[in-house]
């Protein structure tokens, strides 16, 4: 009798098991998440597929889910429907478009079909504001890389785990993703994309006091001239497959990023591909984003989200958001020294890949400052640069950190 | 040869940045100098490219309008 009660009310046995009342903070974890969704919308599309992801992952006997804390707990456990981790639905996703990367992949070529490049065609040099604003990519990795040792990550291990975190400043969740995927991060891949995709979302809230804090008024009031010119449908379409040729031959591990979002661009502007460019700027786009979003969300589990590390991930993903914020403002600041024709420093922060919202950003921070002063399309260049730029920085720790670890 | 490993070969020491004996900064600063490096040198080929571009684009219209222009006269 008490078995058959056992089997009927297993899973609230799993809860008096070991620390599995971790799961409990889970569901509130996830219910912040879809709470932050609904209520603020923030990354709502991610955030709330994540957060139910968490809690049905966390779920006892759950046949969802990847991993899973109880296969992890006693015997008795053990032996419940072991149909379950291995052969759930979450497991089959997680192997098919996360371990093998190709999730963000597809999510780079929606991407490329949403983006257009003619701000940056119209204003070149803007490009390099999107170099410099990945400041903080590099300078979060290096602070991570020094702090792993104090949570007992030492060796290659670390520069694995520093590599994606460093990556979340680029404000670019599917690079991120690749990066994390890459390393077969899957213990931080929770974290790490919580980080990424909600800090994302809270770019207006992040990069205005670190802007304030790095500009004065009469810099934020600087007015730059935009000249209006017919960009050339030849120089639309060679552009993707040129940049592809370059960062494929400079930077081989940027390749699929690069690839997959200018194969998205040359579909978009290559004028006869109507059908197939709406069909990756919004099927494609949404199908992946809701597989990508409840597959991530089935990777937090308790057991491995909850702890020190976790923290540390979200810290640091915020310290990267502001130093890759102020990377490229003092990047403006330091060519203005030079330049007789003033750049308005407020356009560097709009560097980082967040697209268009860190444009927004900045325009709204400039008509504060002066409502006549218009700053859109210089800051939209900007934030174009940046989607590159993010992509660029992402191949290339990967190609130098794979380096290093490559021999051993 | 990629242009990290020729960048990378004429200032560190390969071998030494992947002993797992080099310390872990070491290894952060080379990550950090050469990723930054690697950008912006990324970055200004592609800059390189639209300007040419634009060059080769502003050259050709041009020469189509002199020889309307010339058709007409």
């Amino acid at each position: 009798m008490l078995e058959v009660l056992k089997e009927i009310f297993n899973g609230i046995v799993f809860f008096g098991q070991g620390d599995n009342w971790k799961a409990l903070i889970m569901y509130v974890i996830g219910g912040v998440l879809i709470y932050l969704a609904i209520k603020k919308e923030y990354e709502p599309a991610l955030l709330l597929p994540i957060g139910f992801g968490a809690i049905l992952v966390n779920l006892p006997w759950s046949v969802a889910g990847i991993p899973t804390a109880y296969q992890l707990i006693d015997n008795v456990f053990q032996m419940g429907p072991d149909k379950t981790a291995a052969s759930g639905f979450l497991k089959v996703l997680f192997d098919a478009g996360i371990a093998n990367e190709l999730f963000p992949i597809l999510i780079f070529v929606a991407i490329g079909a949403m983006i257009d490049f003619t701000p940056l065609f119209k204003n070149p040099y803007m490009i390099f504001f999107g170099a410099a604003a990945q400041f903080g990519i590099f300078a979060t990795f290096f602070v991570t890389l020094m702090l792993l040792p104090l949570f007992g990550i030492v060796g290659f291990d670390a520069l694995k785990l520093a590599s994606a975190v460093g990556i979340i400043g680029a404000a670019d969740g599917p690079t991120t993703l690749f990066v994390a995927s890459h390393y077969k991060l899957i213990t931080y891949l929770g974290p790490i994309s919580v980080a990424a995709y909600s800090y994302m979302s809270l770019v207006p809230i992040i990069q205005p006091p670190v802007i304030r804090l790095l500009t004065s008024k009469k810099e934020r009031m600087i007015r730059m001239d935009y000249h209006e010119e017919p960009v050339s449908k030849t120089i639309k379409i060679l552009f993707p497959i040129l940049v592809t040729v370059i960062a494929g031959i400079l930077v081989p591990m940027s390749v699929p990023l690069v690839g997959s979002l200018m194969f998205g661009n040359l579909i978009r502007e290559c004028g006869v591909l109507e059908n197939l460019s709406q069909t990756a700027q919004h099927e494609l786009a949404n199908i992946i984003t809701l597989l990508l979003g409840i597959t991530i969300g089935a990777t937090m589990t308790a057991s491995e989200f909850i702890n020190p590390v976790t923290g540390m991930i979200l810290l640091l993903g915020l310290f990267a958001f502001v130093f890759d914020t102020a990377g490229g403002v003092l990047f403006a600041k330091f060519l203005n020294i030079f330049l007789k024709r003033k750049i308005n420093p407020m356009i560097g922060a709009a560097g980082i890949s967040a697209f268009p919202m860190s444009a927004r950003v900045v325009q709204k921070m400039a008509k504060k400052e002066d409502p006549t002063n218009f700053v859109l399309m210089q800051a939209i260049s900007a934030n174009a640069a940046g989607q590159l730029g993010s992509i660029v920085a992402g191949g290339l720790v990967i190609a130098l950190v794979d380096l290093l670890v490559k021999v051993n | 040869m990629t242009l990290n490993s020729v960048v990378l070969a004429s200032i560190f020491s390969i071998e030494n940045l992947q002993d797992p004996n080099t310390e872990l900064w070491v290894k952060g600063l080379f990550v950090v100098i050469i990723g930054l490096i690697g950008v912006f040198l990324v970055l200004f080929l592609f800059f390189l490219t639209i300007v040419l571009m634009q060059k080769i684009s502003e050259a050709v219209i041009g020469r189509k309008t002199k020889k309307a222009q010339k058709s007409q006269v």
